[in-house]
Parts: structure tokens; sequence; C-alpha cells
């Protein structure tokens, strides 16, 4: 018997067709089967680990995506990624606060000099641009705070962690307890650089799985 | 840095102060050895009993005066906050690993265990900033896990009478009224929450810092509330409504420590210093009917633990290699 080679997406749109796919109305079958496979596409996912919300979180932050003004001092930054439950559906439009310090290690108390509240689109993506931030004296490792909440779910203080951190010595795995604040491996991400040699810039994926209320 | 260090506050070379207010009488009242430097210490409201907590987890009280080493408790581990009870008989202790133990005193016998799913809240500036404390008559013990909602129990049962209000990020520090039937607490979303400490009912709030507030305090009449964080600024605040009285005073750094003198008339602040809050940073106290500093001064060395004592003088403490050395300043 040949394979029958057809896509996802064509089978769900002959079923349809055959009568053994039914689709409320107001809803097309084209978009129905988009949104199936969008959501059969994530697996069930463990809940981002928790870490400490402090220091230095501050209200009302800017709705900017741009952190990062020219000349600030600093390796650039873009920070992207999803939300997610972790039934593996999106979570469109949480809402991320983001916080950390400059490329000395120091907090704007002040200001909002590094500090958003972005909500994630349509689709739950979410991206910011900014500098690699330092190392605060009474942490261990270089960081970004995240206060994300979203209605039905769980809110979640955490924090971001990159692996090209000198603490790590190239071996997170191992050394990632060096932080007594780092409870989880999975909080610390991998670094890509990319751009040209004369504007290099780090991107870090960091996607976020929220538990349901 | 381990977060144990969070909890001193200042450590500094010189003693003096800065302008504009008299200086201070700083005296050492007493210096004992120890085994080893400690991490952490208090001493007991009526003076007669000094704890300290070593980086190895060992908690153990000196008898004062005379600084005769009475009582040792088991290590649970690493941990990096001591609680007593204003009156010396319980101290517990909190792991890193999310172990809370208690033992009386009076006798070394363990009482309590308990183990929460992350580690206690430790706040990040200064000392006794009491993210976990027992009520003044020992009924209750609040206990603040990193991140979740304060647990009030029972004392010394152990059985849960209630629990706070889940604001996200958790608390910072508790503190319960001077008849103990209400809980302050500074919260990491900028709030200061009142509740009803055998309900667990919010009764009033305060709303307007932007940055997590780190301590809080009841005046010894029970009617105000007095609260400072990251915003630098020490409220006072009216416990019944949550609105605001009058602020004392816009510092130079966050506020790490707030503790109030018995007959309610001064309150002691001790800063930490945002670029890293375990850095020397000065220690004041205020008058609290003026508003007016009585006097600010760096401290001799690393502190470890404060409090007012029943002789209305304030001690801080403070530990290098095998001594610790109370302090008492005017």
């Amino acid at each position: 018997m040949s394979k029958i080679q057809i896509s996802r997406r064509e089978m769900l749109l002959r079923c349809a067709a055959l009568g053994s796919l039914t689709v409320s109305p107001g809803l097309s079958v084209a978009e129905a089967a988009t949104r199936w496979l969008e959501s059969a596409q994530h697996a069930p996912m463990s809940p981002t680990p928790w870490n400490e919300i402090g220091p230095f979180y501050k209200r009302r932050a800017p709705h900017s995506a741009h952190l990062r003004v020219p000349g600030d001092p600093g390796l650039p930054l873009l920070v992207s990624g999803a939300i997610y439950a972790t039934d593996g559906n999106l979570i469109p439009e949480a809402t991320l606060e983001i916080w950390h310090s400059d490329h000395h290690g120091k907090y704007d108390l002040e200001g909002y000099r590094y500090r958003t509240s972005l909500v994630a689109d349509a689709k739950a993506k979410y991206s910011f641009d900014s500098i690699m931030p330092g190392h605060y004296p009474d942490r261990v490792c270089q960081h970004v705070h995240y206060r994300v909440t979203a209605p039905g779910f769980k809110p979640l203080t955490t924090q971001l962690y990159f692996a090209t951190d000198p603490v790590f010595e190239g071996n997170p795995d191992k050394n990632f307890t060096r932080d007594p604040l780092i409870l989880s491996r999975e909080l610390i991400r991998p670094v890509a650089l990319k751009g040209d040699p004369n504007e290099i810039r780090a991107d870090v994926e960091f996607s976020i799985a929220l538990e349901r209320l | 840095m381990s977060r144990h260090l969070a909890f001193a506050f200042a450590a500094l070379l010189a003693g003096p102060l800065f302008a504009q207010a008299p200086a201070p009488n700083v005296k050492e009242d007493r210096t004992l050895a120890t085994p080893s430097e400690l991490v952490a210490a208090s001493v007991s409201q009526n003076g007669k009993s000094l704890f300290g907590l070593d980086k190895d987890g060992i908690a153990r009280r000196w008898a004062l005066p005379g600084g005769q080493l009475d009582r040792t408790f088991p290590s649970i581990g690493r941990s990096y906050l001591m609680l007593t009870s204003d009156d010396g008989r319980w101290v517990l202790l909190a792991g890193w690993e999310g172990d809370f133990v208690a033992w009386d005193t009076s006798d070394g016998r363990e009482v309590f265990r308990a183990h929460a799913g992350h580690y206690a809240a430790g706040g990040f500036v200064s000392v006794s900033v009491n993210p976990s404390a027992y009520s003044h008559s020992s009924k209750f013990l609040a206990l603040a896990p990193a991140g979740e909602p304060v647990q009030i129990l029972d004392w010394p049962s152990g059985k849960k009478v209630a629990t706070l209000g889940a604001p996200i990020g958790g608390s910072s520090c508790v503190a319960f009224s001077p008849d103990d039937s209400r809980i302050a607490t500074a919260d990491n979303d900028g709030v200061v929450r009142i509740y009803e400490t055998s309900s667990g009912k919010l009764l009033s709030h305060f709303d307007d810092f932007l940055l997590e507030a780190f301590a809080v305090v009841f005046t010894p009449d029970g009617k105000q509330v007095i609260a400072g964080g990251a915003d630098k600024t020490v409220v006072v605040i009216d416990s019944s409504t949550g609105r605001l009285v009058r602020t004392l005073q816009h510092f130079p750094e966050p506020i790490g420590y707030l503790s109030v003198s018995p007959d309610g008339k001064r309150v002691a602040v001790a800063l930490g210093k945002a670029e890293g809050l375990t850095l020397p940073a000065e220690l004041s106290v205020w008058n609290l009917a003026s508003g007016k500093k009585e006097f600010d001064f760096l401290p001799p060395a690393l502190a470890i633990g404060a409090a007012w004592l029943a002789d209305g003088h304030w001690r801080f403490i403070t530990s290098k290699a095998e001594a610790v050395t109370v302090w008492r300043a005017d």
C-alpha cells in the first residue's frame, strides 16, 4: 500500500468536506483547522520555575519594548519568547513586568531605566531590546527580573539568567548552584551572538509557562 | 553574595557621624568569645540572653551579663535566618532548603518543624527585618516563605490559625501590634497591609509606595504603623485606615530596618545602599513627635542584629572572628 502523503491541514479540510469534522457557525473551516494545528503543536509543559521578586520591583513601568538608547554601555541584548499555559496552549495578552540593572549592576530607583511593562501580542509573543545587565553586588549572577500575570493564571515571579555568565565558567549545568538563589537550571538560557562584528548583539529566547488558577 | 549577609547592614572603620546631628554616644556593652563568627544575632528584651547564629547554621545562647554559653542548638544545615521571641523562650531557624525548626530554649527541646516550598523570606537589607516573627506574647508565629503568603500559627502548637493575603512576590517583613491582635506586612508589591491576626482578614492598607516595602513596625500604642523601603522614605500610617499621617524624611538610600523605642518616642532607622544593600550605610535615631533626627552614625563593624531593650536603650550587635559585641547607642 502506498503511503498517503497529505498534510495534516489537508486532512482536516477533507474531513470537513466529508462530514466527519463539523465546525460551529461563524467559524470557517480553514480558520478552525489553523487553530487546531497551532494548539496541537505544543505539548504540556512544566510551569516556569519561581524565583524571588526582588530586589527593586517598581510599579507603573512604561510600556516600551525598547529599553536601550543609543550610547548605552553594555552588550546589546534582545530577549523574546512566548507565554504558554502548562497545557501547551498560548496565552495571548499576558502582562510582563520586566526590570534589570544597568551595565554596572546598578538599578534605577528614581526613574524607570531598564524597566518595562509589556503585553504579549495576539500570538502570545513578546520581545524587548536592552543591554546585558551587570553583576549586582548582592547577587552572584547576572539576571533579568520578570513578574508575569494573566487572568485565570497564577502570577509568576521569576528571573532569567545567562549561560554566558562568567560565574558558570562555561558549564551552567555543573555550576548554577554557585548562585544560591538559582533554584532551577531551566532559568539559565543559552545566548546567541548575532549581527555583524561592529554591531554584535546577544539574543536570548525565554518563553514562560503559567499554571492555571 | 550569600543571602545571610543580607542581615548585616553596615561595616565601617571609623565611627563618626554625618553633619547636622549631635554625635551619638556609642559604647561597647559587652563582648563575648564565640566558637566562630556569627551571621545573625539578637538579644532578649530583658537583656539577659544573647542568641547567635553562625555560618554553619548552629545557633547558640549565652547568658548575659556573665557571658556563659548555656545552650547550643543542632544545625539544620545552611541557615541564615534566626528568630527569637521577645522573652527569649523560643528560637527558630530557617534554612536554605525551606526548613523551619524551633526549640524551647528553657530545655533545648525541638518543638516545631515544617518544610516550605521555598527558603524563608529574608529580605535583602539589614538586620532584624523580621520576615517572620513571633508575636509579642509568643502566642503566635508568623512564617513567611519567600514569595508565599504569610502563615499565622498558634504557638507552641504550630497549628495554622490563618493565612494572610497573597501579594505577588510575598512579604519582606511582618510586625505584630503590641496586643498581637493585628499584624502588618511590608509587601514586595509595594503595599503595606494590616490584617486581623486571628482570621487573616485584611483591615487596611497603604498603597503609596512605588517600590518594595522592606520594613514595618507598630508604635507601642498600636495606633500607627511606621514603614519604609526602596522608595527611600519613612512614613507614619494610621493603622486603622491605612492613611498617611506624615512622611518622616526622604533618605538617601533604601530603608532596611525600623524599630520603635518602648516609650514610643523614638524610631531607629537603618539604611541599605541601593548599589549593594549590605554595603556600609547610615544608622539613625529620630524623635517621632518632632520628626527630627537625634543622631546618625556608621557603626564600627558589620552589624548583625539590633533592638530596643526594655531599659529604653538601643543596642546593635557586631561579630568578628571569634567574638561578638553588643553595643549601646544613645
